[in-house]
């Protein structure tokens, strides 16, 4: 017969090991994409968009593959080709909208309900704050951004594998082209608005802030740009990525029939976004550094 | 002309309801002036019922009047009535002074006399020294005083205060506890919502408990300890040895109960009365060494616990 | 145990001095942290956490917060003022979430989140988001996720805000019952001194950015070994009986006609109150042992000053 007894339910202290601090930014990753994927319409419904998107480029690429899309100046070309700077061109509004809903609100949100208080009374340093949050963002945006154009990518380089090896040769720098493009954008829309969220206290005000830097003051320096000759127009976050798209696709004209001479110029549109990441990514890290300072304690 | 023999508040099957979410149900009550401390659980109706004695809603059902008029519509009471309620925005960039002088021209001061109203409202509130600084830079503490400051500013009969010590430091707490006393004594009728039990004892000994919407209870707290029949009344008896003294009086009637703590004993009984004399014999006859004889449940904490855990019953 | 360990601590901002040359040497279970607005305990809160740069040294369950503050923030637990949640995770999400930025893995902190939401008594909603709580279930939230990663020191700032009388008696039981059961000690920071008096066994007393008093609450108020000073309660009469025990070598005052502070002579015990008493025909309502409040004691200590200057 076995013995009768009650277990010691009391409390067990913790010897185990606690992870490095250099591991904190996943757990700060993982929980930004949790709860991005929460409500249909934060980032599912756009993801739904994009899938949507892929599925007409392919039909581009396999069914309409050698119609004639004419793109005015003269200019025309297979539906084929067609596919990925379209598909891209839609990426990026729905890259976009997706920084409205859950990239521009983010920072000030957290600074809006006290979490600073909670995250850095702990042993979370702002560079662990900033790489989870990056992380986690661009993971999401690079699903649209960087995943589906790969996939268009890579129907282009099937049908031209189903066809001789001249033809397939060329398609293939497609992939690193696209990644390129792909990882630049994602870094650009997940670094700018994170930077807004953090300059502007207030959910709704970052918001609106972002949207105004890449709806209107782009295009306003695009104008600019575009009457003074300066490189002013490069500023514009949407115009040089679709600058970027089309020098290193060699496609001469927007599916839309913009043309690349209008915009601004490769390396001005490299260097335009590559200043903004970098300078959105300082100004996080100083916001940061500030609310690591002054959250906590409060002001007894 | 308003009726100034009125009750200071009177309210009749008075009840208040927000869509389905209940505020009050059917209160009559009336408190003619003094200092009187409102208490209840969160959610109970008391923020409910201060705002319909300040006149910013309405009863759904029954009346509540102030000074014998409608707060909700008669403006010329709502003039006489001053409330401080638990958040409120401020604008921060105006000085103190600035700040009360709008607000006091608003309660109705004429202009010309609003600024010295301010000055002496703000002087009364113990801000002499800071009043011509930015409301921004204040502490909790100098916060409160502006609000309390701005609700003294028109010289109001009837005083609504909400939480006024919440995250006051107890230097303040000490001075602003006397402050409100002493507007007290000086004829205003004040009403002080608080959770924090022990701000409310420093300030007055008659209350009024809101719970699940009505009111449980009201007036003096040492009489209303008398009438919670159902609790008898607790003694502690810090001695060397407690079971001399428990044994002692277990054999008498009015015991209800006795435990034992590790120093002490601690008698239930239903007439403290005969209890303290038995008390005394029994400590005197038995030579047992008593180092405190204290009656644990004589306060307001005890009294409000056992009204509300009671559900409402006494 | 040290659990603290202040020298030659100074901290300025800009033409501000928040510290000043503070030096203590901190120890007990649960000690409050008490001082006027602007005393500099937010400043020094920061400073123990390794958050803010500063002169001196501090050192944090043995670990200097000039150079270990990651690792004193792993092992001491915060529980803010103010709004620090974040209202769309449930309570079990937010102390897992919590769990794991203290270097807890997941499942691990999983656990503890739940034996933490246990302990502060949330176990009905704990599945809900946090928005949807009452002030009294925010701040039980706020404490467990203090708790999960099994700290070693906690700071409970004002944790009694916005709780009626019975959470409030709830959350100090709480409190009081942390250090047994889970073996850490306790800052308390309030402004509430009579949940100091129930709960605290030391003091802190911090005024005009330097350290006033540090020790127990028994030092702060005066011996505990004096029980010769008495406050008295009769049921009327008060000055029959001081008149009677005057005469037999006690110092008395009469407060009211139902009190009266006696201070009994030497050698005699409350065995001569209670003798004179019957003799007197006066009835004994209680005996209590004079000792200044806690209030009164800091009130002392801080030295307050009626107008509002600063």
């Amino acid at each position: 017969m076995s013995e009768s007894t009650i277990h010691d339910l009391g409390y067990k202290r913790y010897v185990g090991t606690r992870q490095p601090t250099s591991r904190r930014w996943r757990v700060i990753a993982r929980q930004q994409i949790s709860s991005s994927w929460q409500t249909f319409f934060r980032y599912k419904a756009w993801l739904v968009s994009a899938v949507i998107v892929t599925v007409i480029a392919a039909v581009f690429i396999f069914i309409a593959t050698d119609k004639r899309w004419h793109l005015g100046h003269g200019v025309q070309q297979t539906f084929a080709n067609m596919a990925l700077p379209f598909a891209l061109d839609w990426y990026g509004r729905l890259a976009f909208i997706i920084t409205l809903r859950i990239g521009s609100g983010v920072i000030a949100g957290d600074f809006q309900r006290g979490a600073f208080t909670f995250y850095f009374a702990r042993s979370t340093r702002p560079i662990d704050y900033l790489l989870g949050k990056v992380g986690g963002l661009a993971a999401l945006l690079g699903i649209v951004l960087v995943v589906a154009p790969l996939s268009v990518a890579l129907m282009r380089v099937g049908l031209a594998g189903a066809g001789s090896t001249d033809e397939l040769v060329p398609q293939l720098w497609l992939v690193p082209k696209v990644l390129a493009i792909g990882g630049l954008a994602t870094l650009a829309y997940t670094t700018v608005p994170l930077a807004f969220s953090a300059l502007v206290e207030n959910r709704r005000y970052a918001l609106g802030v972002w949207a105004a830097w890449y709806l209107i003051a782009g295009p306003v320096a695009y104008g600019i740009g575009r009457v003074t000759h300066l490189p002013l127009a490069a500023l514009d976050i949407a115009a040089s990525v679709k600058s970027v798209t089309l020098h290193l696709l060699d496609a001469p004209v927007t599916p839309w029939g913009q043309s690349v001479y209008d915009l601004p110029s490769l390396t001005a549109s490299i260097t335009s976004l590559g200043i903004q990441i970098v300078v959105a990514i300082a100004i996080v890290l100083w916001r940061l550094d500030a609310a690591q300072r002054s959250g906590v304690g409060g002001a007894t | 002309m308003t009726d100034t023999s009125a009750a200071a508040i009177s309210a009749q099957a008075c009840s208040k309801w927000y869509g389905h979410v209940l505020g009050v149900s059917d209160i009559t009550y009336s408190l003619r002036g003094g200092i009187v401390g409102l208490l209840g659980p969160n959610g109970a109706g008391k923020s409910t019922l201060i705002k319909l004695i300040a006149g910013l809603v309405r009863p759904s059902r029954g009346t509540l009047s102030v000074f014998g008029a409608n707060p909700f519509e008669d403006v010329a009471v709502r003039r006489r009535i001053g409330y401080a309620p638990e958040h409120e925005k401020t604008y921060d960039e105006l000085t103190a002074r600035e700040l009360v002088t709008a607000l006091a021209e608003l309660a109705g001061v004429p202009r010309n006399r609003a600024g010295k109203a301010a000055e002496d409202a703000l002087a009364d509130m113990g801000m002499q020294k800071a009043m011509d600084r930015r409301v921004k830079g204040f502490s909790k503490g100098m916060r409160q005083r502006v609000k309390l400051a701005t609700a003294i500013a028109h010289r109001p009969e009837l005083l609504l205060l909400d939480e006024p010590l919440t995250g006051v430091d107890p230097v303040a707490r000490a001075d602003i506890v006397e402050r409100i006393k002493k507007l007290g004594e000086n004829g205003t009728t004040i009403v002080v919502s608080s959770h924090v039990l022990y701000e409310i004892e420093a300030l007055t000994s008659e209350i009024v408990v809101i719970y699940r919407g009505q009111v449980l209870a009201e007036g003096n707290v040492y009489a209303i300890r008398q009438l919670i029949d159902k609790q008898p009344h607790r003694i502690r008896i810090e001695c060397d040895r407690p079971h001399a003294i428990g044994s002692a009086l277990a054999s008498a009637e009015h015991i209800a109960r006795i435990a034992f703590e590790r120093n002490a004993v601690l008698l239930e009984t239903r007439d403290p009365d005969r209890c303290y004399a038995d008390v005394s014999d029994a400590v005197l006859a038995s030579g047992v060494a008593v180092r405190q004889l204290t009656s644990p449940d004589n306060n307001l904490g005890a009294v409000f616990d056992y009204l509300t855990r009671s559900g409402g019953g006494a | 145990m040290t659990i603290i360990a202040l020298s030659h601590l100074a901290k300025r901002f800009g033409a501000i001095q928040a510290l000043r040359d503070v030096n203590a040497t901190i120890t007990g279970n649960i000690i409050g942290l008490l001082g006027p607005n602007g005393a500099g305990k937010s400043t020094l809160l920061k400073c123990l956490l390794g958050l803010i740069p500063f002169e001196g040294t501090a050192s944090v369950l043995g670990l200097s917060a000039a150079t270990d503050g990651s690792a004193i923030r792993d092992r001491v637990g915060y529980m803010p003022e103010q709004e620090a949640l974040l209202g769309d995770m449930s309570a079990v999400e937010l102390c897992t979430y919590a769990g794991e930025l203290s270097g807890l893995p997941r499942t691990e902190a999983m656990q503890r989140a739940h034996a933490a939401l246990y302990y502060a008594g949330l176990e009905d909603k704990r599945y809900q988001p946090i928005e949807g709580y009452s002030t009294g279930m925010k701040q039980r939230v706020k404490l467990a996720q203090a708790l999960v990663h099994d700290p070693e020191l906690l700071f409970l700032d004002e944790p009694t805000n916005g709780l009626d009388p019975r959470s409030r008696d709830e959350m100090l039981d709480l409190i009081v019952d942390l250090p047994q059961r889970r073996g850490c000690a306790i800052i308390l920071s309030t402004h509430l001194l009579p949940d100091v008096e129930r709960v605290c066994d030391h003091a802190v007393i911090m005024h005009q950015a330097s350290v006033k008093f540090v020790g127990t609450i028994d030092e702060l108020r005066g011996a505990r070994g004096d029980d010769t000073a008495l406050t008295v309660d009769v049921k009327a009469d008060a000055a029959k009986l001081a008149a009677a025990l005057t005469e037999a070598g006690a110092t008395c005052s009469v407060s009211s006609p139902i009190q009266l502070a006696v201070d009994l002579p030497a050698q005699a015990t409350t065995e001569l109150v209670f003798r004179r008493a019957r003799d007197a025909g006066i009835q004994i309502r209680g005996i209590e042992v004079r000792r200044e409040s806690v209030e009164a004691a800091f009130l002392r200590v801080v030295g307050a000053d009626k107008d509002v200057a600063a």
